[in-house]
């Protein structure tokens, strides 16, 4: 009997992994292997890793301006991009090379891509495959014989930590995610939901629109890891643009998501928050210009969120630490104090949502195949660790799950969901008090309170280097006396990060953003948790005036109601 | 009696489908705001708008694509796209013809298209906020633009005035909005079955096969009273297949079939039948040699002829005069090299057997469709027939409204492309009266004369191919390291091959033509062949963003005498491993 159980179970095991096998990543594995054992020593430098990631996009972006849809599609696609290693661990072709500049320096981040069968056919799908890591491979052959010249005659860098490191193998097969959405019913909502802004000439252009996608990931490399992770993502955005009287163009927005249709917020949630924006803007378009103000302030919950992840998150991106070309803020900053000891912030892209919100920065497996892990960054004001993916930083040899990328990218470390926690938290209205205290005790009339902060970075091309920074959205005074004035035209100057080592106290009210970040790796997937904080030091001015001016003739709309 | 109450119908119907499409809310949103804009708009101290259109494109657009007999994508888009052209000034100057600095950067980057996404549900409100809103952005770009382009002009020496702008005689017609229907699921059925034929061809390493189908149609207002609905869809399906040869060069093959509905392409059949044709020659050119240093006679056949006429006729003659640039430089680089026949206006450019004509009004030729037609052009202009070539002699230009010295008026030639409205060609029909039947004897004559052994006869040139990504970020790099390559005045053979005199034939590669002059038009040409062929083409902008459908009807030719070189190829190592496919275990 026993063995025949044995027997069964032998049986059994072999025909349970089959079930598991997903059809591209076996045809992905399959031209996978073909290629590492006929490449390996084909080129003057060994083959030593190659990976393919296909990522399955299905997406359904609707708009609609004003009552009106603007805007509908529907598309699917695969992506390919295929990740070639030639060298060694310790120096091989995707090392810096120094003294490029301008467009020159793309090809540390920008990599080629293609298009492979939605449908899967095995030989339609290898002829991409074999023709991409045929391009990527004679391309690394090229790379690594500039990459060996240069450190042949370049002093020294400062980090000199190998180009890749050995990750554990992993096999994980998930769910594929495909879209269900009943888009003729989503028409029909964002274009009676836009409607409302019809009743509002000032507002230039009111727009509602709905943003889904299933994203599946397919990869494997030859390290033994095979991949499949799927994600359904849904976004809807209320915006709204006007100008102020003298031309300063102003525009709001609001964001909701989740990983679910039903998780989207329902009509009147959706309309309470239009009505909200339209409040706001309106205040914004007769409020008076900033003057320019150093002191205490308020960021609150996800003004102070996006604030983390612009000012702070970007420079804890492990690869920072080592280019040539950043500024490496923190390297030498381990096991230092860079925040007030009450403050604790962690990455973390296992956790798909907190405290009941969805956070979009949740993924299982990176795009390097490794685990994602929770990481903490700052231990009680105190510097500990790095995002990092397998190009090890000096100190941080090993990949901890954050190597991210848009397709046709090479990748980076980036953050997933970045949370801030504080063991000062007291509640809102007593950190609203306590900025008016510090007001009296700094001798300022007034302090700021960030409601609203857009991150963003200058876009040039894709691929070039950009500088983050925030950009102030809302904006009020609070006075000593307690009234609130709305002001405009504010911009962040000085040293941002300052504003973070002088943080008095927390509110007790964590909120989530949820957005796209762009970087060296293109756009990826993020969340930001944060209480509202009461820094004792910002500075502002008022930003440049641009030349725009108010449209010449009225709406020719005129205010029907 | 009986037929005027039949008659009676028929116009009213007309008369009420007319009154339909004049009020439809998107037209009737257009009219309203352009009549408030040429009344009302205007800055203090600044001048008001003498000019402004409205153009809207509404574009359905359908496309499959298929590698390997497996299809990559299906999209289906629907967009309206609305271009104002807003002018302060007069007809003699104005803002437009100059491009700023500013357009450099955003030529670079890609993006040519200025237009502004219009609501697609015809609902007036909207449409008229942007509108407004649009309308109000450009006249104050407008204004900015007429004075930068007068400092710009302070500093240059005073040449002839030619005026930016022309009058033209107004056209209201308002036809109905027209949509293609297509069965997807059989379109998907064909597009895989003939992607799937190169699963017959080993040689060929990758393949791509596209179905596009558009629905257009557009709507344009002007305040000169211009008032038009029309439709012009286009239909397609190009077959893309690449590969290298045993030294590492890369070869393409590409083939289109055009139309304006998916009713004018061929029957599948037809079309299967040509796809293999082109894979097969394109297998055996991987084993064809590199063909020798040449001089001598040339034949141009079918596309090749078609070709031949586009780069030397048709690039001469459209977009003559060139715009006023603020900075020279960058956006220039992006610019197709055109308008080099008009200084030889009034003289010859062909054998005086040679007539041209400019037709944007036919539709096909021997059962053909061409593609380069309307019934009225980008700026609103009815399209005309006009005589380019009259016995040799540079007698006409297409025009858009942007005078020339010689022409004042514009003869339903502006058109769309990269960002601005251009004169350019569109049916483009080359004939001649010396046209014999036996054109190869011809060739073989003039080499036996020449006392040589064989002459080359040119199938296609290596015009219009599309780049791969690799190619355009090769190009995108050299351009910026400031080493845009110079583009011939000729494209390089694609397929050709020697004619010997015994009437042997072996096909050659790896040429191109040297020393190319417009003389090999005026003094070169020995013969003509009786039967004409078309040459359909997208004209695709430098990183393809933009295209511009035209055609060319002309017979084979033979030019007594050129030059072809061996062509410098920045050859790749063959593929390290062979096709997966075909050497499957």
């Amino acid at each position: 009997m026993k063995n025949r159980l044995l027997f069964i179970f032998i049986i059994l095991f072999p025909l349970m992994i089959f079930a598991q096998e997903n059809r591209l990543i076996k045809i992905m594995e399959t031209e996978l292997q073909r290629s590492f054992s006929g490449l390996k020593s084909a080129g003057k430098e060994p083959l030593y890793f190659l990976q393919y990631e296909v990522v399955d996009e299905e997406e359904v972006n609707i708009t609609a301006f004003n009552g009106a849809v603007e805007n509908r599609e529907h598309s699917r696609n695969r992506y390919l991009t295929v990740d070639v290693r030639v060298g060694s661990y310790k120096l091989d072709n995707t090392h810096q090379l120094r003294g490029q500049y301008g467009f020159s320096a793309f090809d540390v981040y920008v990599q080629s891509y293609d298009q492979i069968p939605i449908e899967e056919d095995e030989f339609a799908v290898r002829e991409v495959l074999w023709k991409r890591t045929d391009e990527e491979f004679k391309r690394a052959q090229e790379r690594i014989i500039k990459v060996k010249a240069e450190k042949g005659t370049k002093v020294a860098e400062t980090d000199t930590s190998p180009d890749f490191s050995k990750a554990e193998a992993v096999v994980y097969i998930g769910k594929e995610a495909r879209l269900d959405i009943d888009t003729l019913n989503w028409v029909r909502r964002l274009r009676e939901l836009s409607q409302i802004f019809k009743a509002y000439p000032w507002i230039y252009s009111g727009e509602v629109s709905l943003s889904a996608s299933a994203v599946t990931k397919y990869l494997v490399h030859t390290d033994g890891t095979k991949i499949v992770e799927g994600n359904t993502d849904y976004r809807l955005r209320v915006s709204a643009t006007t100008k102020a009287d003298d031309g300063m163009e102003l525009s709001l927005y609001r964001p909701f998501y989740s990983h679910s249709e039903a998780g989207l917020p329902c009509d009147s949630e959706i309309k309470s928050a239009i009505m909200g924006l339209i409040d706001d803007l309106a205040l914004l378009r007769k409020a008076p210009l900033v003057e320019p103000y150093s002191g205490p302030a308020i960021l609150r919950n996800r003004a102070a969120a996006v604030f983390f992840h612009e000012i702070l998150g970007h420079r804890i991106e492990g690869h920072r630490q080592k280019l040539e070309s950043e500024g490496q803020t923190f390297r030498d900053k381990v096991g230092k104090g860079i925040l007030p000891e009450f403050i604790t912030i962690y990455d973390d892209p296992t956790l798909s949502s907190y405290q009941g919100i969805d956070l979009r920065g949740h993924y299982l497996y990176d795009d390097e195949g490794v685990k994602s892990e929770r990481v903490t960054v700052v231990e009680n004001g105190v510097l500990k660790n790095f995002l990092t993916t397998r190009s090890p930083i000096e100190k941080f040899p090993k990949s901890n799950g954050h190597g991210r990328r848009q397709y046709g990218f090479k990748v980076v470390a980036r953050q997933g969901n970045l949370i801030v926690e504080s063991q000062k938290q007291v509640t809102y209205d007593s950190l609203r008090r306590m900025l008016i205290e510090e007001c009296r005790r700094q001798n300022k009339p007034y302090g700021l309170v960030f409601e609203d902060i857009a991150g963003g970075f200058t876009i040039t091309q894709r691929g070039l280097l950009q500088a983050y920074n925030v950009t102030p959205l809302l904006v009020k005074r609070v006075y000593q006396d307690g009234r609130e004035e709305v002001v405009r035209g504010v911009n962040i100057v000085g040293t941002p990060l300052i504003s973070f080592a002088r943080i008095l106290a927390t509110g007790d009210d964590p909120a989530v953003f949820n957005g796209t970040c762009g970087a060296e790796s293109g756009m990826v997937p993020v969340a930001c948790v944060s209480p509202s904080i009461l820094t004792s030091e910002i500075e502002v001015e008022k930003k440049v005036k641009e030349q725009e001016r108010l449209p010449i003739l009225p709406s020719p709309i005129g205010g029907k109601k | 009696m009986r037929r005027f109450p039949a008659a009676f119908t028929l116009v009213s119907i007309f008369a009420f489908s007319t009154l339909l499409g004049a009020e439809s809310p998107l037209l009737r949103a257009m009219a309203d705001e352009l009549a408030r804009t040429m009344k009302k708009l205007k800055l203090s101290g600044e001048m008001p708008p003498y000019y402004v259109a409205y153009r809207v494109d509404d574009e359905e657009t359908f496309t499959i694509t298929a590698r390997f007999g497996a299809i990559v994508g299906e999209s289906s888009r629907r967009e309206r796209r609305l271009y104002v052209d807003l002018r302060i000034g007069d007809y003699e100057f104005d803002n437009s013809n100059f491009v700023p600095m500013t357009d450099g950067y955003r030529l670079t980057l890609g993006s040519q298209e200025q237009f502004i996404k219009l609501p697609l549900d015809d609902d007036y409100d909207a449409i008229r906020q942007k509108l407004w809103l649009a309308t109000d952005e450009r006249y104050k770009e407008a204004l900015d633009l007429i004075s930068r382009k007068r400092a710009v002009l302070a500093h240059k020496e005073e040449k002839e005035k030619i005026a930016d702008f022309s009058r033209a005689t107004t056209w209201v017609t308002v036809a109905e909005p027209q949509r293609l229907y297509l069965d997807r699921d059989l379109w998907r059925e064909n597009i895989r079955q003939v992607s799937n034929l190169f699963r017959q061809y080993p040689k060929i390493q990758t393949s791509e096969v596209v179905l596009s189908v558009k629905s257009l149609t557009r709507y344009f207002i002007d305040s000169d009273g211009n008032r038009q609905v029309t439709n012009c869809p286009l239909t397609y399906i190009e077959v893309y297949a690449h590969t290298q040869d045993k030294d590492g060069a890369r070869l393409k093959d590409f083939i289109g079939f055009y139309g304006r509905t998916p009713e004018d392409l061929p029957v599948l059949s037809t079309v299967i039948e040509r796809v293999k044709g082109m894979a097969e020659t394109l297998s055996i050119y991987i084993d064809v040699k590199k063909g020798d240093e040449y001089s001598g006679p040339v034949m141009f056949l079918g596309t090749a002829a078609g070709q031949f006429f586009y780069q030397l006729l048709g690039k001469g003659v459209s977009d003559v005069r060139k715009p006023l640039y603020e900075s020279e430089g960058v956006a220039e680089k992006f610019e197709e090299k055109t308008g080099f026949l008009y200084d030889r206006l009034n003289r010859p450019v062909l054998p005086e057997g040679f007539s041209v004509v400019d037709d944007p009004g036919i539709t096909e030729f021997a059962g053909t469709p061409l593609i380069g037609g309307y019934t009225i052009d980008d700026e609103g202009v009815k399209a005309e027939r006009v005589e380019v070539i009259r016995k040799g002699r540079l007698v006409g230009l297409p025009m858009s409204r942007k005078p020339t010295k010689e022409f004042k008026s514009s003869n339903g030639h502006g058109r769309f492309f990269q960002g601005r409205n251009r004169s350019f060609i569109s049916n483009l029909i080359v004939e001649s009266e010396a046209g014999v039947t036996a054109l190869e004897e011809e060739l073989l004559a003039l080499c036996k004369k020449k006392g040589l052994d064989y002459g080359i006869v040119v199938t296609q040139l290596a015009t219009g191919l599309p780049k791969t990504d690799e190619e355009m970020l090769e190009e995108f790099y050299a351009l910026f390291a400031g080493a845009g390559e110079e583009r011939p005045l000729l494209d390089a053979p694609l397929f050709a091959y020697k004619l010997y005199t015994d009437g042997r034939k072996e096909l050659i590669k790896g040429l191109k033509f040297e020393g190319v002059t417009l003389r090999v038009l005026e003094e070169e040409i020995a013969a003509t062949g009786k039967e004409a062929g078309v040459y359909n083409a997208l004209i695709k902008g430098r990183f393809g963003d933009s295209y511009l459908p035209v055609s060319i009807v002309a017979p084979g030719i033979i030019v007594e005498r050129m030059r072809l070189a061996k062509k410098e190829e920045a050859a790749k190592k063959p593929p390290f491993l062979p096709h997966p496919y075909f050497h499957r275990r």
